[in-house]
């Protein structure tokens, strides 16, 4: 059978993958073992997060799946770093897995221009620009093909000392793809990951845990959807701590970690450590939070957050009883780790095309990310990137000074990471910017760049059409000095007193003020009629708009030395930089200071000294 | 500055041309064989680096000087590239022919700092090192020689690695209220925050102490002798030095424009300057010359008035506007000194040290008492190690404002995002003097420090 593209993989970067294409109206096949229902999450069972919430509603805005799913699927809502302030604000959701990965098979599997191939690929070939893929059972063609295949590049699992080929638990291995792949170059390292164990949640006493229930005002992410409408029943998750008896039965056991004894030699993240990790690298810290969440209203199973583990079945089994509320917790799975080859993302440019094999792309995982949201992001550009040059239109590449999901695709692409890579705030340059609340006015420029006329296209020009209305208003009211709304808005010391005439959109600036509640009571007062996600992103952007003015102009100094050309040979041959970030940078080739930077292990004095020209 | 991006082999004179002396040493840089001068050299057996040779250098069969040689190879020499040292006679016509000899060998003379700015290139200096090297050369007290030094060893760097790493501790923290709260818990996250604050603010402040104003300029100290036009400057400048290079008459404004000379008091060389007097002159040149006068005075380290009791004018009204570091009346043999000079103390109260004189009995014991008030002002600025530094000065003095913008902000600000994006205007000061600070290091550090994840 012959496809415009074909996905191999039905993880969350697949189902985006084939989501966004098939809006083009193109002929897809989605290639993926028998037995994984799509879109299922093998981990913690929760979507968004902070900078990962900002990813859900940019892939929302640009007409990913995404975002429709978590609200589906979502029993529990939270904002983090919600008294923080509103840039830094992100929305968490507790999905059901099951609902998840149902709704996903009914809008792919319904979806007519993807067909559902759930088949095990034995290898993959090119010939004169086409793809060919052969499975289990026959062979299909492709002029495009994305590869999303997750942990199952050669996936080893570990338990204790039990070691099973695989990517996840349950499944078939998918043994190196050679053929065509072989002339992919993976990491020299492999990665590793792990996953807790998970607990029966009737086992569990509630009573002695700390209780975090949803929170109705946070908003859906789909924009279409009413904003705070719950599609199933809320639930609670509950905060559990460790205790000086729980890690010490991991400090006693570490000759059976596989993690300690050398039987894993993969890398894993940093900032997701197992429970191993936890209490080798910090033997004075004994208190650590366990985050109890439900996988589903209708699964037995809770996830403990916080403690995954690669220790033997009855070591885990003590160690969690050994935790207060889970004295009589049973076990239904045991946590594993799992090591698997991934993709060197340097080979890979910005629409996350294989440099030298045309028509080839990678997404998710296999690119040494971890998390659903960032898989979903990648997925999301090589799906539209595939079509897109299918069509012969032009490549779609987000600016990493609007989002996310582009602060996301050029550091993996301009840089070698020595970890699993995750989205953090701490990436972007331009925090203030990439907020939650202007998602749309951020992306809504590059969704109209594919010409595509859905339902949420209508919906983003009359939003953006009242955004500018809003906007206009509090730039051109101004508010007299006597006015009552002055005084009701004064601050109690001398200063934060207003005085003197000023317009909406100086008073939303003000300090003192929460500028959401201050606008919707300057409406109020004068008799109009707005909706809340409009009030939200008007007054947040009013009160970031002197900031956010400031920072362009660094961005705006910041891209011209970026730009700077420089001659990476020379500062190769230059004796101070080590031998390793040599390395880096000849594979690298840096034709400009901003990819210099991004290449790890750069010293900051090698920086300086090639910014101030003296190379 | 075409010299930032060419490779060429470069030569010169790294000892005095100026005049004759016993030897002078010049160096050969950017070579990559040394094959290429051997045929110029009697002895013809392998050179190895780091030893000296005695041997004749030739050309055309004829021996032109004895010298001897030194090979430093790259990168074990001083800026990094093989370096050969001849130490000849110090005839300036033999260094000359010597120089020209090389030139003919395919060398280019070397632009002033060229050699240097290899060394930074290479990365056998930073850019302080070489700031300091500068210093160093060029230092005109001991102090100064010192600091250049301590700068050339990288002291001063070492201070600002050690700012550089409390700066990333407290960007580490916030980052950490932002995208680690759930694992390190609100509490934590607050208490580092502020202490890795006080902690830099601390260090920085220590440093910021070693930062004298701008206008005093200690690398090249001025002592100034200002007053009225005819109140015995230029007599004062001639006596310090004894010397009558001033010319010096009882017309009023002689001195049209400022002159110099070097003064060494107790080891350090001042500029002392003998100003055009200040009056409202109808004069062109002359009125320029007392523009310039003004302009000297401002920035200059030590400020001498002074007055002719019995010559006072309106004009005299800038001067008591102005501080000095010392006053001195003249004239005082003339009858009616103790009335006069007492009527102008009346209508222009001084501070600060002060002291009178009759030119034309001015003894040692006068100067001792001038001299030693210039050498208690610079050792009062010089004990606490001052930055000499202007691109230092100016840096620090930037930050420092930033960061108390900073810490105010962090009072009273509860939004993350915005106390961040300050942190950032801080961080692209800071980074002319301690370097870049980048995500990927403020992360690093993160999770080296603290137990992140779930």
């Amino acid at each position: 059978m012959k496809f415009d593209i074909v996905i191999i993989g039905g993880g969350h970067a697949g189902i985006e993958a084939a989501y966004i294409a098939s809006q083009f109206k193109l002929k897809i096949g989605l290639i993926t073992m028998p037995g994984i229902p799509l879109g299922s999450a093998p981990c913690n069972p929760s979507v968004g997060g902070v900078g990962k919430g900002q990813v859900v509603r940019e892939l929302d805005a640009l007409g990913g799946l995404m975002g429709i799913l978590a609200d589906h699927a979502g029993i529990q809502f939270r904002t983090l770093n919600d008294s923080k302030g509103f840039a830094v604000q992100s929305t968490r959701v507790q999905i059901d897995k099951d609902l998840y990965a149902k709704k996903a098979e009914e809008i792919i599997v319904e979806n007519s221009f993807i067909k559902v191939i759930r088949e095990k690929v034995i290898s993959i070939d090119k010939k004169n620009d086409i793809f060919s893929i052969t499975t289990s059972e026959t062979e299909y063609s492709a002029s495009k093909l994305i590869l999303t295949v997750g942990t199952f590049l050669n996936g080893k699992m570990h338990t204790g000392s039990v070691q099973t080929l695989g990517g996840r638990i349950g499944c078939e291995a998918s043994n190196g793809l050679d053929g065509l792949l072989s002339n992919v170059k993976t990491r020299q390292q492999r990665f590793k990951t792990g996953t807790p164990p998970r607990l029966d949640k009737n086992t569990i006493d509630y009573s002695k845990l700390e209780e975090q229930p949803s929170d109705s005002t946070v908003r859906n992410f789909h924009c279409l959807h009413k904003p705070n409408q719950r599609y199933v029943a809320q639930v609670s998750c509950y905060l559990a701590k460790t205790n000086p008896d729980t890690m010490g039965i991991i400090r006693d056991n570490k000759e059976k970690s596989p993690m300690f004894n050398g039987q894993i030699k993969g890398v894993g993240a940093r900032y997701c450590p197992s429970i191993e990790d936890k209490a080798f690298r910090y033997p004075d810290k004994n208190i650590h939070h366990v985050f109890i969440e439900p996988e589903g209203l209708d699964l037995e199973t809770m996830y403990p957050s916080g403690i995954s583990s690669s220790l033997p079945a009855e070591v885990q089994l003590s160690y969690v009883r050994s935790i207060e509320g889970l004295e009589k917790a049973e076990i239904k799975v045991y946590g594993y780790a799992v090591e698997y080859d991934v993709v060197d993302t340097t080979q890979l440019n910005l629409t996350l095309e294989h440099n030298e094999l045309a028509g080839l792309y990678f997404a998710g995982q296999v690119n040494g990310t971890s998390g659903y949201e960032e898989a979903a992001g990648q997925g999301f550009i090589a799906g539209v990137n595939a079509a897109l040059s299918f069509l012969n239109l032009e490549p779609l590449i987000l600016n990493r000074h609007e989002s996310y999901i582009g602060v996301m695709i050029e550091d993996l692409t301009s840089n070698l990471r020595d970890e699993p890579y995750r989205l953090f705030t701490a990436r972007s340059e331009n925090r203030l910017y990439i907020r939650e609340d202007n998602t749309l006015q951020r992306m809504n420029p590059y969704r109209t760049q594919l010409l595509l006329h859905e339902e949420i296209d209508q919906y983003q020009v009359r939003f953006l059409a009242k955004y500018k209305n809003l906007m206009d208003f509090c730039d051109e009211t101004m508010i007299p000095e006597t006015s009552e709304l002055l005084v009701q808005f004064s601050g109690p010391t001398e200063l934060q007193k207003l005085v003197r005439r000023l317009s909406v959109s100086e008073l939303l600036r003000q300090g003192w003020l929460n500028p959401i509640t201050t606008l919707e009571k300057t409406l109020q007062h004068y008799g109009l009629q707005v909706d809340g996600d409009l009030i939200k992103t008007v007054a947040i952007s009013k009160k970031y708009d002197g900031y956010i003015k400031r920072s362009e102009d660094q961005n705006e100094r910041l891209k011209k030395m970026d730009s700077m050309k420089i001659d990476w040979q020379k500062i190769i041959s230059s004796g101070n930089v080590s031998f390793e970030c040599k390395q880096r940078i000849e594979r690298i080739r840096p034709e400009t200071f901003g990819q210099l930077k991004l290449i790890e292990g750069i010293r900051p004095a090698t920086l300086v000294v090639v910014a101030s020209k003296a190379l | 500055m075409k010299f930032l991006y060419s490779d060429d082999l470069i030569i010169a004179c790294s000892t005095c041309t100026q005049a004759h002396a016993a030897l002078a040493v010049i160096r050969i840089s950017g070579f990559k064989d040394l094959a290429v001068f051997q045929g110029l050299f009697r002895f013809s057996g392998p050179i190895e680096p780091r030893r000296v040779y005695y041997t004749q250098l030739i050309h055309q069969n004829e021996v032109i000087d004895d010298i001897c040689l030194t090979f430093f190879k790259g990168p074990h020499s001083f800026n990094g590239e093989n370096i050969l040292e001849l130490s000849i006679h110090g005839n300036t016509l033999n260094v000359e022919r010597i120089l020209n000899l090389f030139i003919q060998q395919g060398c280019r003379l070397a632009s002033p700092g060229e050699f240097t700015y290899r060394a930074l290139k290479n990365k056998k200096l930073s850019l302080s090192q070489v700031e300091g090297l500068d210093l160093f050369l060029n230092a005109n007290s001991g102090f100064a020689l010192d600091q250049g030094l301590s700068l050339l060893s990288g002291q001063l760097h070492q201070i600002y690695d050690e700012l550089y790493d409390l700066f990333l501790k407290h960007k580490s923290a916030l980052e950490l209220s932002i995208d680690f709260i759930d694992d390190i818990g609100e509490e934590t996250a607050h208490s580092y925050f502020h202490s890795s604050l006080q902690d830099f603010k601390k260090k920085f402040e220590q440093l910021h102490r070693r930062v004298l104003p701008l206008d005093i300029n200690l690398i090249q100290p001025e002592i100034v002798i200002a007053g009225l036009p005819n109140s015995g400057k230029s007599s004062l400048f001639n006596l310090l030095l004894r010397d009558d290079r001033a010319i010096v008459s009882s017309q009023a404004g002689t001195t049209r424009d400022f002159l110099s000379e070097i003064v060494v008091i107790s080891g350090v060389k001042y500029k002392i300057f003998d100003t055009a007097g200040i009056r409202s002159s109808e004069d062109f040149i002359e009125a320029e010359g007392i523009k310039r006068s003004r302009a000297k005075m401002a920035n200059s380290f030590f400020k001498i008035l002074l007055i002719n009791p019995f010559e006072m004018d309106p004009e005299f009204n800038t001067f008591a506007h102005q501080s000095f570091d010392a006053v001195f009346f003249t004239h005082s043999d003339l009858d009616g000194f103790n009335e006069a000079r007492s009527k102008v103390l009346t209508q222009y109260p001084f501070l600060g040290p002060m002291g009178a004189f009759d030119l034309k009995n001015f003894t040692d014991l006068h100067e001792n008492e001038l001299f030693g008030l210039v050498n208690k002002k610079y050792l009062n600025l010089t004990k606490d190690k001052p930055i000499l530094l202007d691109r230092h000065k100016t840096l620090i003095n930037q930050v420092h404002l930033q960061l108390e913008n900073y810490v105010n902000l962090t009072s009273y600000e509860t939004d993350v995002a915005v106390i961040s994006h300050e942190l950032n205007t801080l961080a692209s000061c800071l980074t002319e003097l301690l370097g870049i600070v980048s995500p990927d290091q403020v992360l690093h550090s993160i999770f080296s420090n603290f137990c992140i994840g779930k």
